[in-house]
């Protein structure tokens, strides 16, 4: 499968950029929450106004002033969530299903990953060393058969990772790849950056400066722009960055307190029947016995049955851009529970996965399938085409075809164009340009990888070509895929030529296209918001426009109109769009008390599971709108947004933490202190809040009890080199460099491109006249941050040491 | 115009009438009724036998000519001037054996409710013919006592029977003053021949001139003696006379709505002209009901057997979808329904079927969802008191149907049963093979299907033509509706109301491609119901290209603007 996984910013798996401090305060490191879009803060200044504000005072007086109906609380779930004990894995379901079994074993799936000793290995293991600009990478075999990577860095002990897993095969068409894992000493299992690719045969890597993947090459540094040091791991978890579930079977991976350790389990790194039955166990409990014919049910549901959203969620589970609302997630655990799938989408216009008409705008799987007018005026689903058991093709009744490119995947409802093909495709019958699937679901590089490597997927949008717009968005029409020598005048004159008027997009994609972000808040209302469509997706788009484009906490003055479309959409049928619609009425005028009522009435009527979704979107995407306010300077805003979002979700750690630090960028230093502490009465195991709070008391000269906190984080999960960072500037500002320096090589060592530690490293040298040390650990630093002004500084210095001294 | 056409037949040697379409006006006449019909009836001895009397083939086809039967039920002409309308309701609501020289014939009982009673009544009450004949002027009232000597004494009691006096050989007249009408009492002793092709009862006191156009006395007072009789019969009153009368009344009297051409639409319905003459009713259909020679193969014996006793709705509005015709029940006796078996079967007890595995309460329940929700069959198809009733209902199937034939309808209805609107549903092959084991062995519940209102639904008789009218009367307009208003007979029992093909506001925005695609592929590829079947493997693409066509006129509109362009169908 197509594994690269840029994450937005703003999804779950993010990646954290740091701001860095460039004074010589002590510094503070704090470490991020899965669901909110963290970056971690670099505390700037010790001294400050700080003044107090008290929540709970602030909602006793709203009790009392009104008569506002309280909101209610979030409904405990009673489904018993699925256990990894529940699956029994591909072979216990071959003897009775030994067709589909046989069918599945040489599928993509079924073939998607695994073991190294099961697996294809696709990448050269061969010895030969592939350089980086500061580093040389071998792939090898060792001599009992293991696939291993031996990495010689400037200025760091050489390294060596054995292939534990392996995942892809280099099966997809539009460029395949393989991916190795290897288990670290936290117990985590993580992917290491070295990937190799099918069709090009070299290793590669990714990076986030804008090339997308990279061939190894020695212009290239190795540093954690590509990835390095690896950190992506297996399994949904909270703090890092994942593979979620989807790039194996039945994965889980837990911080397991009692032994300080990460435990990953999954079933096998290949997709097997349990990742789209769900658990297994039962079902083998029920045919084991002799009566099974009289039961009704056998324990799994029948899956051929699903409506055509149903099935579709059996697929999105994996091949869809999703924000985690809650770890944990295993195959027969409903999907809405655990992952909101239109939640990418919010934000600005630029982060939005899609383009206005769904398209993939840098990097997505094929949830904008749900924006393609077989989706939204037919009953397509994966299914219609995709054979689930073995990969293969399909049309419309089952029937199996022979290629992926075999027109019977369209043409077994759209019929009417195979009575003359050529007439509609005005190619010639049997060329490639006669292939439907040619000029609707061209392969589409995703431009998040680059140019470099080809990871182009087909258009699960089905659109109908059209050169001159497919232009404009940046998208390479299918046109111009084969007639590359031809200008995008010429082939749009031709599709005139040929077809005249062609279809007009959906009513929603054109007002999105017709959206311009210097519009009038009414303007804008007026055109993101209509009063009724059939796109979802291009509604949650138009939402999250104005939302992020034109909200902002309490708004008195708000043009009625406006919000009376907001109104309007917490009715939606979505459980995305709704929860957002519901969440920005109340960011806005939640202060009138005919909106809060309307707000709580409307959650009162729900049915508790449904109450409980909206409710955890409700509460994460206040959230993720708090942070464009940071962005922006505004922390007050960010403040009252984290504020209600508690009032919806009343216990959530994560936005407790960024609240803190919010109020801590304000230098309320007392707030945030005491918002922690509430987090800490919920979870006193939350070794990130016993960071931020560490932050928060060194910062206000509370010292020793800072150390405790971070010790205490430190005790909690010893594998966190922020801990060992921060354990250092303790030390440092207490001027015991010595120890200092023992906690930032741990930090180094523990997160080997942590720039940070090395520059603090060289500064603690310095203190205590260790000039050559300093020296090598100011260079790692600035090999991983080269821009960083107090780095290049104590270089500078040193050099100028040393000149003077040798 | 001309629509009837019989000739004369010389079976039994005393033809009388040659009725001749001669432009829509009068009929000439040739011959002299004087011969008394053969021998009257045969008992029955061999199963044809019992087809033949029973005319079980007038319906089922398989006959080459209207039977015997045919010659010997009521000619229709001229219904509105012989019976009285509350006879004929009450007659139609409650069928009893009137003639006793018909065989084993006798007029079954169709279950009419009251208002389709009464619209095949008002119908039947219009039908005015009057032979072209000059009567002698009947105008006088006659002696009721004299009446009753001259039916005792005279020819009339050899054959009849009233009050008690003479022999019940053709029939009893005992009720003669509720059902017929003086007038037309009297011509009919006149000149029965002229009533009734190849009738049995003689002209005794008239015959006819040798042009054939008058009646010349063939006794002394034949006038008054027909003056008589006529008075006694009609005085025969039955008693419940009043209070049939007045329930035909207040039936009439709530029903204003109910006309004529509904009971036109009935008889044809009916088949009625497959057992009674007449003059005006449209064409005898030869089959408007299974053929009888192919049901050895595909129903079950016993299940028939039961079936003949009573009689359900097996397809409940029309044996051909929309034309509302039902198998009535005759009230056969055990001995019929052992001859009536023995001639489908042959004798030849070959039942014979392949095994088909019961499927599990898991793989059922997965049917049954399928069923509801993805599959086209109760479009159609009732089931477990819900879903289509175009078709037969879906339970338990295997009491009905021989698994082997039954498997073959599902995998193939074209070649299965020619003729059948049913399309070829494509499905992968394990979950047909499971459809078909679903519906042989579920057994939830049977609900017996009930015809439906001939009043309350639109009957639609099928076309026979090729052409696309023909084709969307026959397939489309049973859901959609004639003129595609969506009021077809069956789209009531729809889930999901049928597109209207009417409506130019919605159509306006189909292009002709999407047409062509849902009648293709189905509704549920258009996101519409998974009812609408997809049609792609029982009609060819000129077919398909042909009803939207025909679509575009029913809506009188044009499709969406870019969809026209270059790219349409060539």
């Amino acid at each position: 499968m197509g594994k690269k996984k840029v994450h937005k910013a703003k999804t779950g798996a993010s990646h954290n950029k740091e701001k860095h401090l460039q004074d010589d305060a002590p510094l503070s490191k704090i470490s991020t929450k899965w669901m909110l879009i963290l970056t971690a803060i670099a505390l700037t200044g010790i001294f400050g106004v700080f003044y107090f504000v008290d929540f709970s005072k602030s909602n006793e007086q709203d009790k009392v002033t009104s008569s506002r109906k309280p909101f209610p609380s979030v409904p405990i779930n009673q489904t018993v969530p699925v256990g990894f004990e529940d699956f029994v894995g591909a072979e216990a379901c071959s003897s009775c299903h030994s067709d589909i079994y046989n069918k599945w074993k040489t599928s993509t799936h079924g073939q998607a990953g695994g073991s190294p000793k099961d697996v294809k290995v696709i990448g050269y293991f061969d010895g030969i060393p592939r350089k980086f600009k500061d580093a040389t990478l071998t792939p090898y075999r060792a001599e009992n058969g293991d696939y291993m990577f031996n990495l010689k860095t400037v200025d760091l002990p050489e390294q060596t990772y054995r292939v534990d897993e392996v995942v892809g095969g280099g099966h997809m068409i539009g460029g395949g790849t393989q991916t190795y894992f290897s288990y670290f000493p936290d117990g985590t299992l993580r992917m290491l950056p070295f990937d190799f690719i099918r069709d090009e045969k070299v290793w590669f890597g990714e990076t986030s400066q804008g090339q997308g993947w990279v061939p190894i090459t020695p212009d290239r540094i190795i540093d954690k722009e590509s990835e390095w040091f690896p950190s992506r791991l297996l399994g949904t978890h909270l703090d890092r960055q994942n593979c979620q579930q989807c790039h194996g079977s039945q994965i889980e991976a837990k911080f397991a307190l009692d032994k300080k350790k990460f435990v990953t389990n999954f079933k096998t790194l290949a997709i097997n029947c349990e990742s789209c039955h769900g658990p297994g166990k039962e079902h083998i409990q029920i045919v084991s016995g002799s009566d099974w014919k009289e039961k009704t049910s056998l324990g799994l549901k029948p899956l051929v049955t699903f409506d055509k959203d149903g099935s579709l969620d059996v697929c999105f589970k994996c091949h869809a851009l999703k924000n985690v609302l809650d770890p944990g997630f295993l195959p027969g655990d409903d999907l809405e529970e655990y992952y909101a799938l239109k939640f990418p989408i919010l934000g600005f216009r630029n982060e939005n996965p899609y383009h206005p008409d769904g398209r993939v705008n840098g990097f997505a799987y094929q949830l904008n399938h749900l924006s393609s007018d077989c989706y939204i005026d037919g009953s397509m689903t994966c299914v219609s085409c995709h054979d689930p058991h073995e990969q293969s093709y399909r049309d419309i009744n089952g029937q199996v075809l022979a290629s992926p490119f075999d027109d019977g995947q369209c043409t077994s409802c759209h019929a009417s164009k195979a009575i003359n093909l050529t007439a509609h495709s005005f190619h010639k019958i049997d060329s490639k340009g006669s292939q439907c699937v040619s000029c609707h679901m061209p392969y589409l590089q995703h431009q998040a990888m680059g140019t470099n490597l080809r990871f182009a997927r087909s258009d699960h949008t089905i659109p109908i070509p059209r050169p001159a717009f497919d232009a404009s968005i940046g998208i390479e029409s299918a046109c111009i895929q084969c007639h590359s020598d031809k200008s995008v005048e010429f082939l749009q004159n031709k599709v005139n030529e040929w077809y005249g008027e062609v279809k007009p997009h959906n009513d929603m994609v054109e007002r999105l296209l017709k959206f311009d972000p210097s519009m009038s808040l009414y303007e804008a209302s007026e055109v993101l918001l209509p009063d009724s469509a059939n796109h979802l997706m291009g509604q949650m788009a138009g939402l999250s426009e104005f939302a992020f484009g034109y909200l902002k906490p309490e708004m008195k003055d708000i043009d009625a109109a406006a919000v009376n479309r907001i109104k309007k959409y917490i009715n939606n049928a979505d459980v995305d769009v709704q929860s957002v619609a519901m969440a920005s009425l109340h960011l806005i005028q939640d202060s009138d008390d005919e909106i809060h009522n309307l707000l709580v009435d409307k959650l009162s009527q729900m049915e508790a599971d449904r109450r409980r979704k909206i409710m955890k979107r409700w509460s994460s995407v206040l959230p993720i709108m708090a942070k464009k306010y940071e962005e922006r300077g505004n922390y007050n805003d960010a403040i009252e947004a984290y504020r209600k979002s508690l009032e919806i979700v009343p216990d959530n750690i994560a936005v407790m933490i960024n609240m803190a630090v919010a109020y801590s960028a304000l230098n309320q230093n007392a707030a945030a202190n005491q918002i922690l502490d509430r987090a800490i009465k919920i979870n006193a195991n939350d070794y990130d809040v016993w960071l931020n709070k560490g932050n928060i008391l060194l910062k206000t000269n509370q010292n020793v009890k800072a150390l405790e906190a971070y010790k205490r984080a430190n005790s909690i999960n010893p594998w966190v080199g922020s801990a060992y960072f921060n354990i250092g500037n303790y030390y440092y500002k207490t001027n015991n460099v010595n120890e200092a320096i023992v906690w930032y090589k741990k930090a180094v060592e523990i997160e080997p491109n942590m720039a940070l530690g090395y520059l603090f490293l060289a500064r603690s040298y310095i203190k205590v006249q260790d000039f050559k040390n300093a020296f090598t650990a100011v260079k790692s630093g600035l090999r991983l941050d080269p821009a960083d002004r107090a780095g290049n500084q104590i270089l500078a210095d040193l050099q100028s040491y040393f000149a003077k001294n040798n | 115009m001309c629509k009837l056409s019989y000739k004369a037949f010389f079976i039994t040697s005393i033809i009388v009438l040659q009725w001749a379409c001669t432009g829509g006006r009068n009929d000439s006449r040739v011959g002299t009724p004087i011969t008394p019909y053969k021998a009257l009836i045969s008992a029955a001895e061999s199963p044809k036998d019992y087809i033949d009397q029973l005319g079980c083939l007038n319906c089922h086809g398989g006959a080459t000519l209207p039977s015997e039967l045919k010659a010997k039920a009521p000619d229709l002409s001229g219904a509105g001037n012989r019976y009285k309308p509350e006879y004929i309701f009450n007659y139609l609501m409650n069928p009893t054996k009137v003639r006793n020289h018909i065989g084993l014939s006798r007029m079954p009982n169709f279950g009419f409710d009251e208002r389709e009673a009464l619209a095949l009544t008002s119908y039947l009450s219009s039908k005015r013919y009057a032979p072209n004949v000059q009567f002698p002027d009947f105008s006088k009232n006659g002696n009721v006592k004299l009446g009753e000597t001259e039916f005792i004494e005279q020819a009339c009691a050899t054959c009849h029977v009233a009050n008690g006096h003479g022999n019940n050989v053709i029939s009893d007249l005992s009720n003669m003053g509720s059902k017929l009408n003086l007038e037309w009492m009297k011509q009919f002793i006149a000149a029965p021949a002229v009533f009734q092709n190849r009738s049995l009862m003689p002209g005794l006191l008239y015959h006819f001139s040798t042009d054939s156009t008058a009646l010349i006395p063939s006794v002394e007072n034949a006038e008054e003696r027909i003056e008589n009789l006529s008075a006694y019969l009609l005085s025969l009153e039955s008693p419940d006379h009043d209070e049939q009368l007045d329930r035909y009344e207040t039936i009439k009297k709530s029903n204003p709505e109910i006309l004529v051409g509904l009971g036109q639409k009935i008889y044809q319905a009916q088949n009625c002209a497959g057992c009674h003459q007449s003059n005006s009713d449209g064409e005898w259909k030869e089959t408007v009901a299974p053929n009888l020679m192919t049901i050895k193969s595909r129903i079950n014996k016993a299940w028939l057997v039961e079936y003949m006793k009573k009689p359900h709705a097996v397809r409940p509005f029309g044996f051909y979808p929309g034309s509302g015709s039902r198998m009535p029940n005759f009230n056969l006796t055990e001995t019929e329904i052992d001859n009536i078996v023995r001639f489908i079967y042959n004798e030849d007890n070959n039942e014979k079927q392949t095994h088909i595995e019961a499927p599990s309460r898991f793989v059922s329940n997965k049917i049954k969802i399928l069923l509801d929700e993805k599959l086209p069959c109760l479009g159609c198809h009732s089931f477990e008191g819900r879903g289509g009733k175009v078709a037969p209902d879906l339970s338990n199937l295997s009491k009905r149907l021989n698994s082997d034939y039954l498997a073959s309808v599902v995998t193939n209805p074209a070649v299965a049963m020619p003729g059948t609107i049913m399309p070829k549903i494509s499905m992968p092959e394990k979950m047909r093979n499971q459809l078909i084991a679903y519906l042989l062995y579920n057994k939830d519940s049977v609900v017996e299907s009930k015809y439906l209102s001939l009043v309350d639904h639109p009957i639609t008789f099928p076309s026979a033509g090729l052409n696309s009218e023909s084709i969307y009367i026959s397939k489309c307009a049973i859901c959609h509706g004639e003129k595609g208003n969506a009021n077809g007979f069956n789209a009531a029992y729809l889930a999901t109301l049928p597109t209207r093909h009417a409506d130019s506001s919605y159509m306006a925005k189909r292009p002709d491609d999407t047409l062509f695609d849902g009648v293709f592929a189905g509704g549920e590829i258009l996101n519409k119901s998974h009812l609408m079947p997809p049609w792609g493997n029982a009609l060819s693409n000129d077919e398909i290209r042909g009803l939207v066509t025909y679509m575009r006129s029913l809506c009188n509109c044009r499709p969406p603007s870019w969809s026209t362009d270059n790219k349409t169908m060539k």
